[in-house]
């Protein structure tokens, strides 16, 4: 074990010893933040696999992330299901969503797809809308009770970030052994040449799919999270605008690597909070920012300290 | 035939046409640039509101047609020259821009304008119910559907019969290749993006007179602009012909039907379609 891995294994134990003290640290305002950061960061990674490692840039992710929201806002309010069952089929749900979707989306790839994906964001958008009677239209459905794990009652801020902390931290372990294990490594492979790896005899429609489902099952686990954190599930949360914030997110912290992932989830939380303070045009400058990035930070801001410590090497 | 059928099925055309409207610009900017204008809704709430903003200072609805046809334009054109040529090449990237500036001008048209329904209103004498034998119709929505069959016409001339349209058929094959030819690419780019911006334009006030439009319209007619060129097949403007007729008709009768579903059944559609032509009706394998 060289120096290197063994300072970058110290710095991972620190930001997790971290991660597991700061709600008693910081005041109860930021652990909502934080905890809000956790399943934004999820969400995002589900988009960094896809995107990042799979070359599939996409704008359904809110799709998955909806359907799972929508299962659990359904069970929880107007069925006895209890949580664990919950949990398990709103997964399921975006998963199999995912999985449909997928067969079909296979077929193409770069803006071909990205527009698939838009159209299929889309549908779940105007469904929700649409399908009044399931997922209560316009406005949504609101006052989803606290999860109760292991007979605990998930309702203080403290219990909230415990409750998303544990599995965000999770599927961050599975996604980082995913992308090393060989499937990854394929996957990342026909990224960078399809051609070459069909050549070589894997099977690239397979590891496409393969690749949109685990990420459909990410972006639903996320939604789960984001669900119970806000005690609600609308419209809002499937739209365009959430699309954009994802892919904000992701493009911000840098869509290469799943570290990127919570970097972006935090610049925007904290980005979010103090705009909605001084103005009501938070989304203009939510998009003003997004523009700069594109342009000047195609790597995300993550990159401009990579650079500055290549330079001193 | 059904009265009431044949009432279904004639919205279904007329709204066809504004769709065929809609989605030809897109299906341009697609087809030579390589660019999924995610701005396109936006162009087209945009026009609506300036059509808006025209009418209560003009009063005259052409006015609005023309003068709002033409700043969308303009926009177009300053968008590409300051955003998107930067990082021409990058279609990622691109895309991306489109997509910020959608958000954007979307958030600052409803800080401008609040969030009410809208609806321009068209002059009067299109106002007349058309009597067509067994049943009287909106003469506002035939006028559509001749603008749009207008549109149509112009837009196959013009790629048939000039240099512009030549450029525009070669590039949409092999981009390269033209630019290799020493044919001043760039200079298309500009042309069609401005162009599709214009028809954007007219289609954002012919549309705001015949349907009511609000702060996220412009998603609406995004999402119908995607999937009309996802059937028809990318950068074929027969394509936007017959996916609008395709969307325009499924979108009519479910409408009436199952209301619930519409989106369900025009996802299908794009999924059947899809599964046995993966480039749309008309697409060609690139």
């Amino acid at each position: 074990m060289n120096a290197e891995s063994v300072s970058r294994r110290s710095m991972l134990l620190l930001a997790l010893l971290l991660a597991a003290v700061i709600p008693w640290i910081v005041p109860n305002f930021y652990t909502f933040l934080l905890t809000k950061v956790l399943f934004l960061s999820l969400a995002s990674a589900s988009l960094i696999l896809l995107a990042g490692y799979g070359g599939m840039l996409s704008l359904a992710q809110v799709a998955f992330y909806g359907v799972s929201g929508y299962i659990v806002a359904y069970l929880a309010l107007r069925t006895g299901v209890s949580f664990l069952p919950t949990v398990i089929l709103a997964i399921l749900g975006a998963t199999i969503t995912g999985a449909l979707f997928a067969f079909i989306a296979v077929r193409t790839s770069g803006l071909y797809f990205l527009m698939m994906t838009l159209a299929l964001g889309q549908i779940a958008f105007f469904g929700a809308f649409q399908w009044a009677r399931i997922t209560g239209g316009y406005d949504g459905m609101v006052g989803i009770p606290a999860p109760v794990v292991f007979g605990q009652v998930m309702a203080s801020g403290k219990a909230a970030y415990y409750f998303t902390l544990v599995p965000v931290l999770a599927g961050f372990y599975w996604l980082h052994r995913m992308v090393r294990s060989p499937f990854g490594v394929a996957l990342q492979g026909i990224r960078d040449g399809d051609v070459r790896m069909a050549a070589l005899g894997f099977n690239v429609k397979v590891h496409r799919f393969l690749a949109i489902v685990f990420s459909a099952m990410i972006a639903g686990a996320a939604g789960v999270l984001s669900t119970y954190f806000y005690g609600m599930m609308s419209p809002q949360l499937v739209s365009l605008g959430a699309a954009v914030t994802l892919l904000f997110i992701s493009l911000l912290g840098g869509i290469a690597r799943f570290e990127g992932a919570l970097i972006g989830a935090l610049v925007f939380v904290l980005l979010e909070d103090y705009a909605s303070v001084f103005t009501a045009r938070y989304n203009t400058i939510i998009g003003l920012f997004f523009i700069l990035v594109v342009l000047f930070f195609p790597k995300g801001i993550a990159e401009i300290f990579r650079r500055k410590k290549r330079a001193v090497l | 035939m059904n009265v009431n059928l044949l009432m279904i099925l004639l919205n279904g055309i007329t709204y066809a046409g504004l769709l065929f409207m809609v989605a030809s610009g897109f299906t341009l900017v697609f087809g030579l640039m390589r660019v999924v204008n995610l701005a396109h809704g936006i162009f087209y709430l945009l026009a609506a509101y300036l059509g808006l903003l025209i009418y209560r200072t003009t009063g005259s609805w052409w006015l609005c047609l023309i003068g709002s046809s033409l700043i969308v334009a303009a926009c177009a054109f300053v968008i590409h020259s300051t955003l998107l040529r930067r990082v021409q090449g990058d279609d990622q990237r691109e895309t991306l821009l489109t997509l910020g500036i959608s958000f954007v001008v979307g958030d600052l048209l409803l800080a401008y304008f609040g969030g009410m329904p809208q609806r321009l209103r068209a002059p009067e004498m299109f106002s007349v119910p058309v009597s067509l034998g067994i049943l009287t119709y909106p003469g506002f929505r035939l006028f559509v559907l001749g603008i749009a069959v207008f549109i149509g016409v112009f837009l196959w001339a013009l790629l048939k019969f000039t240099q512009l349209g030549r450029i525009i058929r070669a590039g949409v094959d092999d981009r390269d290749m033209v630019a290799v030819l020493g044919i001043d690419i760039d200079w298309a780019f500009v042309a069609v993006f401005v162009l599709a911006g214009f028809i954007t334009g007219l289609s954002g006030v012919i549309g705001g007179s015949y349907l009511v439009f609000a702060p996220g319209e412009d998603i609406h007619v995004l999402t119908y602009s995607l999937i009309v060129v996802i059937v028809g097949g990318l950068g074929s403007l027969s394509g936007v012909a017959l996916g609008a007729l395709v969307v325009g008709l499924i979108d009519s009768f479910s409408k009436t039907l199952v209301p619930a579903f519409t989106m369900f059944f025009l996802f299908g559609t794009l999924m059947l379609v899809l599964a046995f032509r993966p480039h749309g009706l008309r697409g060609r394998e690139k």
